[in-house]
């Protein structure tokens, strides 16, 4: 008792401190916020130590001729899932071209572009969060029309999904920890451990192009946090997530940049749609001419254009930039000299205890990450009690025909891992299920969630009915009741009050999981408590808002397991009660079975 | 027993009754003639199929050959939950409901089967608590009851139905010595008064004293039956010989 207090004034305390630091924390300090335009002022001129493009302008096969002029643009035409409605993938963690702003609203140069291109056209946009590994399948599936995200044309990709002409191209950049004896490309080898985002060109260049095994991550955040505790000994980075991310007093350089082999960068469309294809190039070459392009590109990410490349179609009017090489040589040249390394101490406290951040962090937690996490574990919940009665009371039937099925589903559902079922649900059954759903996620990631629990609950529940001694049955049916009002009024309700501790754990381990709901791609309002910690980590390349979101998990959690050990407590309470003097109490010997 | 309602008892009778579980024949033929508001005392050793008897014929096992017949009628046809509630059952080791008062264990089925409303059935279950003298523990837990306490609920329980025949299924073979009288006592009340009775029964002296007839069963048999004065002074049997002298 004593240890459990005790434990208790820690948890008060250590949460007082983290309220009271809180409060009383600097409001001044650098408001990092990697998803504004950093303006032309940032400019850099064509990279000197680029290697040479292996093919000019003359192979490019994609690009087209001329467009339809914007007039003929039929709106209905377009095949849009919503008319009137450009419905957008895109991510939100590779500032400055693709990032959710402190406001939560999707921006960086490829969203903002591809807003003005849909204002030609006469459409709005809405934009939707997912995760890079599925945007082009779900682009493909048309739960998006389009898919912005500074997606490279490959062909490997051109098999799957079809794109417009280009609006900005890539260089590679080679980052590495400062003082690294890798200085450039021709020194990467194997038995080095190179980090890539999972998916992206940059590992089809590090296995094709240079024969080496990469290191996978999930996102630009993930690589580049591990880059600089240099877990990874480099990163092929795209040259846009490189220079937005790398900031002054990082341990960390750009070496060296490559050009993008013979590839730009354009908007994904599923590829029968031909239609939206032909418009978006229309609208594209209508920003292009109007300088639309030309302020934005200046605005996000200005760096002077390859030789023999400019975005839109081939007749488009080659658009009016700054000299930005110039811009670029007038800096002061930005070297290590100008800002200090800071030693690991402080990078540590920087990434994970920057209380600005925290602050930053709270209200969108609570406002919309908390709400969220709490409809998706909810309702969740309800249908994993809901399936999990259906199969336990089928797995405890006699008919063999009842029981398989029970078996099998549980057996399926237990045996897959979360983000698989969440993949399947979302990709698979999302397009059969679109119009019912009108392509929110919301309801298949719950639909997911669901499932999955409900082959855990199911398993608990046959346990704890289980559990009940046949004489509980016996006696209902002798007093005249039939199978299942006697499930119902004696033998479920006994068998649930011993399981709820288990129940509980489950509901715990549903919170987590309702995480990955985000795979299926959330709008800015929909975004459960990872997805805003992670989103707002991307925004600001600090893992603080990281930790504010886990606080919050804890917060949630931690009443739930003392709920569970107050739960047991009581059960083991009243069997230590009656034990002695009554050996042959029911619930006592069933309980000590149970325990068994 | 002031609170004591009429019970209107009928006759139980069993004809050639057969009842194989998996493999194993437990009832090969069994008959039984329970004149109404008498009581039958079935004896005899552990596996000779009595306990399986009683499961039968309130058809939580159902026979595979026979009769039953409950005031001279056949019940094979009828809804088995509807028989059920015609037939008291009281178990070895009492298979209260934990989860409910003692009050509510009582309740349960007058107020679940019987539709009676909730006043009405606190009024029964309170006096049928009364009969076996437990008014007082109404509202506590059964776990927190003595052995003969909470088989004395048992009892008021399945009475609350106003059964026309009861089951007792060895009764008391759970109990503490010291708590084992008592409730034969109100077994044996229950038949003065005129209740329809099959009771399974290691207490030769209750079967003796208490019983209108004794019926010896083994393997799956009625091997003798017959007042009780007849079988545990004269059995016929060298079977019921040898058992009585084992057990007296």
């Amino acid at each position: 008792m004593i240890g459990e207090r005790m434990y208790k004034a820690v948890v008060v305390a250590v949460a007082a401190f983290l309220v009271v630091t809180m409060g009383l924390a600097p409001t001044a300090g650098a408001d990092v916020d990697q998803c504004a335009p950093p303006g032309v002022q940032s400019a850099s001129a064509l990279p000197t130590n680029l290697a040479a493009a292996a093919k000019g302008p003359e192979e490019d096969k994609y690009t087209t001729a001329t467009v339809e002029p914007l007039t003929s643009v039929r709106p209905d035409t377009l095949g849009l899932g919503t008319a009137g409605v450009l419905t957008v993938g895109t991510l939100s963690d590779a500032p400055p071209s693709i990032c959710i702003d402190s406001a939560g609203q999707f921006t960086g140069f490829d969203n903002e572009l591809l807003r003005a291109i849909a204002g030609k056209l006469g459409l709005k946009v809405n934009f939707v969060g997912t995760d890079f590994s599925g945007l082009l399948a779900q682009v493909a599936s048309r739960r998006f029309d389009v898919g912005s995200s500074s997606i490279t044309t490959t062909d490997a990709r051109r098999q799957t999904v079809g794109f417009t002409n280009g609006y900005d191209f890539g260089y590679f950049s080679l980052v590495v920890p400062s003082g690294s004896p890798i200085t450039g490309f021709d020194k990467l080898a194997a038995g080095q451990r190179i980090g890539v985002v999972q998916g992206t060109v940059q590992e089809a260049y590090v296995v094709d192009t240079l024969g080496l095994d990469p290191v996978k991550f999930p996102d630009y955040n993930t690589v580049y946090a591990s880059l600089k505790t240099r877990q990874i000994d480099a990163w092929v980075a795209p040259s846009q997530q490189a220079e937005g991310t790398v900031q002054p007093g990082d341990p960390t350089e750009i070496v060296e940049n490559t050009f993008s082999l013979d590839n730009f960068v354009g908007y994904a469309v599923a590829k029968e749609n031909k239609p939206l294809i032909d418009a978006l190039n229309s609208g594209l070459d209508a920003v292009i001419a109007d300088g639309t392009w030309a302020k934005l590109y200046s605005d996000w990410v200005p760096r002077a254009l390859p030789p023999g490349w400019k975005p839109g179609s081939k007749a488009a009017p080659l658009p009016q930039l700054p000299d930005f090489a110039a811009i670029a040589a007038d800096k002061a040249p930005r070297s290590g000299s100008a800002v200090a390394p800071k030693s690991t101490l402080t990078q540590l406290k920087d990434s994970f205890l920057d209380w600005n951040l925290y602050k930053q962090a709270i209200p969108d937690l609570l406002k919309t990450g908390l709400p969220n996490t709490l409809i998706l574990t909810f309702a969740a919940s309800i249908i994993g009690l809901a399936i999990g009665m259906v199969l336990a009371m089928a797995g405890i039937s006699t008919s063999r025909w009842l029981r398989w099925p029970a078996r099998v589903y549980t057996d399926v559902f237990r045996g897959l891992p979360e983000v698989v079922v969440i993949l399947i649900i979302g990709l698979g059954v999302g397009p059969v299920v679109g119009g019912l759903t009108n392509n929110n996620p919301f309801p298949l990631g719950i639909a997911a969630l669901g499932l999955m629990a409900g082959a855990y609950i199911g398993e608990i529940f046959r346990s704890g009915i289980q559990s009940v001694e046949a004489g509980q049955l016996e006696a209902s049916r002798a007093l005249g009741f039939g199978y299942s009002a006697s499930m119902r009024l004696v033998v479920v309700p006994q068998g649930i009050r011993r399981v709820l501790p288990a129940l509980v754990n489950q509901f715990i381990s549903l919170l987590k999981a309702s995480s990955l709901v985000y795979f299926l791609g959330l709008i800015a309002s929909q975004r459960e408590l990872f997805q805003v910690g992670r989103d707002l980590n991307a925004q600001t390349g600090n893992l603080s808002p990281l930790v504010a979101a886990g606080l919050f998990y804890l917060a949630l959690t931690i009443p739930l397991t003392h709920l569970v050990n107050y739960i047991d407590a009581r059960l083991r309470r009243g069997r230590a009660q009656t034990g002695p003097d009554d050996p042959l109490d029911p619930a006592s010997t069933a309980r000590t079975e149970e325990m068994a | 027993m002031t609170t004591t309602t009429a019970f209107e008892p009928v006759s139980l009778a069993a004809t050639d009754i057969h009842l194989s579980l998996g493999h194993n024949s437990v009832l090969r033929g069994v008959d039984l003639d329970v004149p109404a508001g008498t009581t039958a005392a079935v004896i005899g050793p552990s596996g000779s199929g009595k306990s399986t008897l009683l499961r039968t014929l309130n058809r939580l096992y159902e026979p595979e050959r026979g009769d039953i017949l409950l005031d001279g009628k056949s019940v094979l046809r009828d809804d088995p939950d509807a028989l059920r509630q015609r037939i008291g059952m009281v178990f070895q080791q009492f298979n209260l409901f934990p989860h409910k008062t003692v009050l509510d264990n009582v309740t349960l089925g007058p107020r679940k089967l019987k539709r009676l409303g909730s006043d009405a059935a606190r009024e029964l279950g309170l006096a049928q608590l009364e009969r076996v003298g437990l008014r007082h523990k109404a509202d506590v837990r059964p776990s927190t009851l003595s052995g003969g306490q909470q088989q004395r609920v048992a009892i008021a329980r399945a009475l609350a139905m106003a059964p026309q025949v009861m089951f007792f299924d060895e009764a008391t073979s759970a109990l503490d010595p010291e708590l084992v009288k008592g409730i034969l006592a109100l077994i044996a009340d229950l038949g003065s008064d005129g209740m329809t009775m099959v009771v399974v029964t290691h207490e030769m002296g209750f079967a003796r004293s208490a019983a209108d007839a004794v019926v010896f069963m083994d393997h799956g048999k009625v091997v003798e039956s017959g007042p009780p004065e007849q079988l545990f002074e004269s059995a016929e049997t060298d079977r019921l010989r040898q058992f009585l002298s084992q057990v007296l």
